[in-house]
């Protein structure tokens, strides 16, 4: 659906985006993720024909963003980090021009108006101004502006920033169904967010591409082993010599403790093997208390970190 | 296309700018009318309404040309624009042409002053009519040269101040042009001036120092060519070419009820440069 090909932005010396590449394939959700200033922005402005790359092509189902810029764009529906509204119209004049604009056929333009008004919940809204509709709402009105012309592709800027829970669960739902017959690429420094809706992730760091691949995926690759999180009364070689015996245990880091006679200690496991038990019995045999035992689930947002921290 | 000019239309008139705009212009028009045409000693001449009237374009232009192009870019509504299947040149003909629309109305109903003058003497509908077109076209370039320095920022205000500053030296210019030296040494520094001007515009645009400096050389390399071959050639030049933009002075042919086509072709000229500037200006934004 869209393939995009060493993708470089330049602003004044500094590389906002450095030759990225990726494709998108269709009827997926992609998330791009990065920290603030990562060219995420950026990206997404290149791709809907908004700004122009120092050098790298963007194509469209097959089409160039910059040589059919017209086509290309009748595929996409783009809603901007800011939404794009006039705060002097009503959601439904502003979404009547919308419509006229993206040039969808009269015969069609209140069907597909009255779809997006119910999509983005904005039934009790619409006669009111815009420039008196609070954050969530605007966001809802741009994101209505986005779907309005029944785009292939939906590419969505940070669309849930501002709105209370509510209101992001139920965009991440109407994401999800946008998902399942069109591309959406949403872009979030917020992983939950990530997590729960995109089928794939393109993680971002000063302008780089560090990681391409499905949230699972990811997360294998990252941290495969289980970790359990321990904090132990005894000294510190008391407990390693405990430990020492059990089977399937492949690492074991001390971590400082601000109590003397505690210890804490992270045990990285063989993968799928569930030491807790042997642990435990280990530990009641040397005559050492366990005080606390957790597991570690390496969340996204530990990745995350891992990835754009470290490069 | 249909799309934008509507939508330009509506806020003109939803905010208040349209009906306030025509006001103003209904108002003035009134006062010249009565003053002309109903004073102590009343004239037939209606059409010298129009050409006492342009002072006030310096006013009102920037206030509506103001919002523009700039307005969207301060709102980030430029991004839903640009990103819509509709190219740039449309999108800002459009908004163009809802300005144009809105110079029009009022100056539409000021047809009716001389249909009811008529009534009590001999007026000249077709010099009034004439008339009345040089003047609007006279208001169309300016909204040209307003929009297009509309598109040079995003804060409104700097927009209106600039198109201000800019329109009243056009409106003076053809004083101007009187009190520049006529040698061939006052012109040549004259260009000199205006070469380095070029060359901090094209610095800003491009963003090139270098590119800045070869263009005002080049302006630089004509002069001294000019003034070491054909000397006489500069003489009066500085004054004749502020002569050519006096914008406002081309509509007094009209006034005096004769259909000028030159200045016709000189408004057109006007409109489809500043258009096309505006249209770049705005590409160039896109593209640094």
């Amino acid at each position: 659906m869209i393939e995009v090909k060493d993708l470089t932005k330049i602003y004044t010396n500094f590389p906002a985006v450095d030759s990225v590449s990726f494709s998108v394939e269709d009827d997926k959700v992609y998330g791009l993720l990065g920290p603030n200033g990562a060219g995420k922005s950026t990206i997404m402005n290149i791709i809907t024909g908004y700004i122009s790359a120092t050098s790298g092509t963007v194509t469209i189902d097959g089409i160039d963003i910059l040589e059919e810029p017209e086509k290309a764009k009748k595929n996409i529906g783009y809603l901007p980090e800011i939404p794009p509204v006039y705060p002097d119209m009503t959601p439904n004049e502003y979404l009547r021009f919308a419509a006229q604009l993206k040039g969808i056929k009269k015969e069609k333009r209140k069907e597909r108006l009255e779809y997006a008004i119910e999509a983005t919940g904005l039934e009790n809204m619409r006669n009111r101004l815009i420039k008196n509709l609070s954050k969530g709402y605007r966001q809802r009105v741009g994101l209505a502006q986005a779907i309005i012309a029944d785009p292939k592709v939906v590419i969505l800027d940070e669309p849930t920033v501002g709105l209370d829970p509510i209101q992001i669960i139920e965009i991440r739902d109407l994401i999800k169904e946008l998902g399942k017959n069109r591309t959406v690429i949403l872009s979030s420094h917020i992983m939950q967010e990530i997590s729960a809706v995109c089928d794939r992730l393109l993680i971002l760091s000063h302008g780089k591409l560090i990681a391409n691949d499905t949230p699972d995926n990811l997360m294998r690759m990252m941290y495969g082993q289980n970790s359990l999180s321990l904090t132990i009364k005894g000294t510190r070689a008391a407990v390693s010599s405990a430990i020492a015996p059990i089977d399937g245990i492949i690492k074991t880091d001390f971590l400082r403790s601000e109590n003397g006679n505690e210890c804490k200690v992270i045990i990285d496991c063989e993968p799928e093997k569930d030491l807790r038990e042997a642990i435990f019995y280990a530990m009641s045999d040397a005559k050492l208390p366990i005080l606390h035992m957790s597991e570690i689930n390496m969340s996204l947002e530990d990745i995350f970190i891992e990835l754009t921290g470290n490069k | 296309m249909l799309a934008v000019y509507k939508k330009e239309l509506q806020s003109f008139y939803q905010n208040m700018l349209g009906y306030v705009f025509a006001a103003f212009l209904l108002v003035v028009s009134g006062i010249m009318t009565m003053s002309y045409c109903l004073g102590a000693t009343p004239q037939n001449t209606f059409e010298y309404t129009y050409g006492s009237m342009p002072f006030i374009y310096i006013i009102i232009i920037p206030i509506l040309t103001m919002n523009s192009i700039a307005g969207e870019m301060r709102n980030k509504t430029d991004q839903m624009l640009y990103t819509s299947p509709v190219s740039i040149w449309k999108i800002v003909t459009a908004k163009y042409l809802a300005m144009c629309t809105v110079l029009l109305i009022p100056l539409l109903l000021t047809l009716f002053y001389p249909v009811i003058l008529m009534r009590y003497g001999n007026i000249s509908m077709t010099t009034s009519a004439s008339s009345m077109f040089a003047f609007f076209l006279l208001g169309c370039s300016l909204i040209a040269i307003g929009m297009f320095i509309s598109s040079l920022t995003d804060s409104q205000i700097l927009s209106a101040v600039i198109s201000f500053g800019v329109l009243f030296i056009i409106y003076t210019a053809s004083q101007i042009q009187y009190y520049i030296s006529r040698t061939s040494y006052a012109s040549a520094v004259f260009f000199a001036v205006i070469g380095i001007l070029i060359g901090f515009v094209v610095r800003k645009l491009t963003k090139s120092t270098l590119t800045g400096i070869a263009s005002a050389l080049i302006v630089f390399g004509g002069i001294i060519y000019l003034f070491l071959t054909n000397q006489k050639s500069l003489e009066g030049a500085a004054s004749t070419a502020i002569g050519t933009f006096a914008l406002f002075t081309k509509i007094e042919n009209f006034i005096y009820g004769i259909f000028d086509i030159n200045a016709i072709v000189y408004f057109i000229s006007i409109i489809i440069f500043f258009n096309y500037l505006c249209i770049q200006s705005i590409d160039k934004r896109r593209w640094n």
